[in-house]
């Protein structure tokens, strides 16, 4: 008890809230902008934390960490394009709120929701750390594989009834994280001698490309030009308008 | 005939596609040495088995008549279309690299997206935002994060 109100006593500090304000706003700037991320601001911070006293530049780049996840979910409601794996199921209930015209709403509910969501989990990690770890460290192989079953049926489970394409999206997903070195016996699997292939596809980049281009897709698809112009007339008649 | 471009019959196709895609690349895998183990290829396989099974049940489904199509026959060629401009623009980052390739690509997407929502089309604007978004784009990843961008095998 003694050292949790010697650590609230130390965060309180003006300078450390300062420190921590401007962190999470850093990161929710990456985190919302898609193919940034909060890690990626958090290895751009960490030189600057060198010269920091330990307590505060954990505090700041927790805030930076924080404020990453949390801004991923400007870019899924905005755009439609999840800006980290946490804000994938943001996408589907905060865009389509968007396209009718209740973005504030959405960025509102989403807001509050990483609030009731951060609070009690900082505070659960503050007591049960030690507890967790030691139950962390007996997870083996087989709570692994039961792991990845759960998650292969709550994936079918989420395909609104449709189980062909539940099973189709698991598989897609199997065949994602194929890509690599395989971690087993380090076998090349789908690589072909391309380095940016050997550590596998990310899944951030992953969703973002599905989302971005689906959506970028399909707003060219539906839309429909003229039927006298094509392209290159398009461009040679707006050339000439212009001069 | 608009009635077989159903967005499940092409979903089924298209996976169909990808699972005969990745049983063939399958087998440039090395067989494991041990006796009686899969190997690395195991988990693709029973990928590729799940999409060949889901996609030809996918394709064979009947799709109900009185649904408005996802899209027309000329909305899924020019979504094709599209699709394969971002091929292109894919296989030109490797073969001319970012710098030459990126600018080109963004001002055709320009074009064929002013033209689809039928706006304006300032031909300058454009192939300055180009540039500079691809400039921008390069003095950021490559000179401030020290990101490699693709510099193109022919240059």
């Amino acid at each position: 008890m003694d050292i949790i109100i010697e650590v609230l006593g130390y965060l309180l500090r003006p300078s450390c809230l300062l420190l921590m304000l401007g962190g999470s706003a850093l990161g929710t700037v990456f985190g919302a902008i898609p193919g940034l991320s909060g890690s990626m601001c958090i290895m751009l911070m960490l030189p600057i934390t060198y010269s920091m006293e330990a307590r505060m530049a954990i505090a700041f780049l927790m805030a930076v960490y924080i404020g990453g996840i949390s801004g991923s979910c400007i870019g899924s409601i905005l755009l439609g394009i999840p800006g980290a794996n946490s804000s994938l199921a943001t996408v589907y209930d905060g865009y389509a709120m968007t396209k009718k015209g209740e973005c504030v709403r959405a960025m509102s509910a989403a807001i509050v929701a990483n609030f009731l969501g951060t609070v009690p989990s900082v505070l659960v990690a503050a007591v049960a750390s030690r507890a967790l770890a030691k139950i962390a460290v007996k997870i083996g192989p087989w709570e692994y594989f039961s792991l990845g079953v759960c998650a292969i049926v709550l994936v079918i489970s989420l395909s609104k009834g449709d189980l062909l394409k539940g099973f189709i999206s698991a598989a897609l997903g199997i065949a994602c994280t194929c890509i690599g070195i395989a971690p087993v016996d380090g076998v090349h699997r789908f690589v072909y001698g391309n380095v940016y292939l050997m550590g596998g596809l990310s899944l951030t980049y992953v969703f973002m490309g599905i989302f971005a281009t689906r959506n970028i897709l399909l707003e060219y698809a539906r839309k429909d030009p003229k039927k006298t112009s094509s392209p290159l007339r398009y461009l040679v008649s707006n050339g000439r308008r212009l001069t | 005939m608009d009635h077989f471009f159903h967005r499940d019959r092409i979903a089924g196709l298209l996976t169909l596609g990808i699972a005969a895609l990745i049983y063939v690349l399958c087998r440039d895998i090395p067989e494991s040495k041990v006796a009686g183990d899969f190997g690395s290829k195991l988990f693709p396989l029973i990928a590729a088995g799940i999409l060949g099974v889901c996609g030809t049940a996918l394709s064979l489904r009947p799709c109900p008549k009185n649904e408005k199509p996802f899209l027309e026959k000329k909305q899924w060629c020019r979504l094709f279309g599209l699709f394969a401009l971002y091929g292109t623009y894919a296989a030109a980052l490797k073969y001319v690299g970012f710098k030459y390739s990126t600018p080109v690509f963004l001002f055709v997407v320009l074009v064929l997206l002013s033209r689809a929502a039928q706006r304006k089309f300032n031909i300058l604007f454009a192939a300055a935002y180009s540039v500079a978004l691809t400039a921008g784009v390069y003095w950021l990843f490559q000179i401030v994060l020290r990101v490699r961008l693709p510099k193109g095998v022919l240059f």
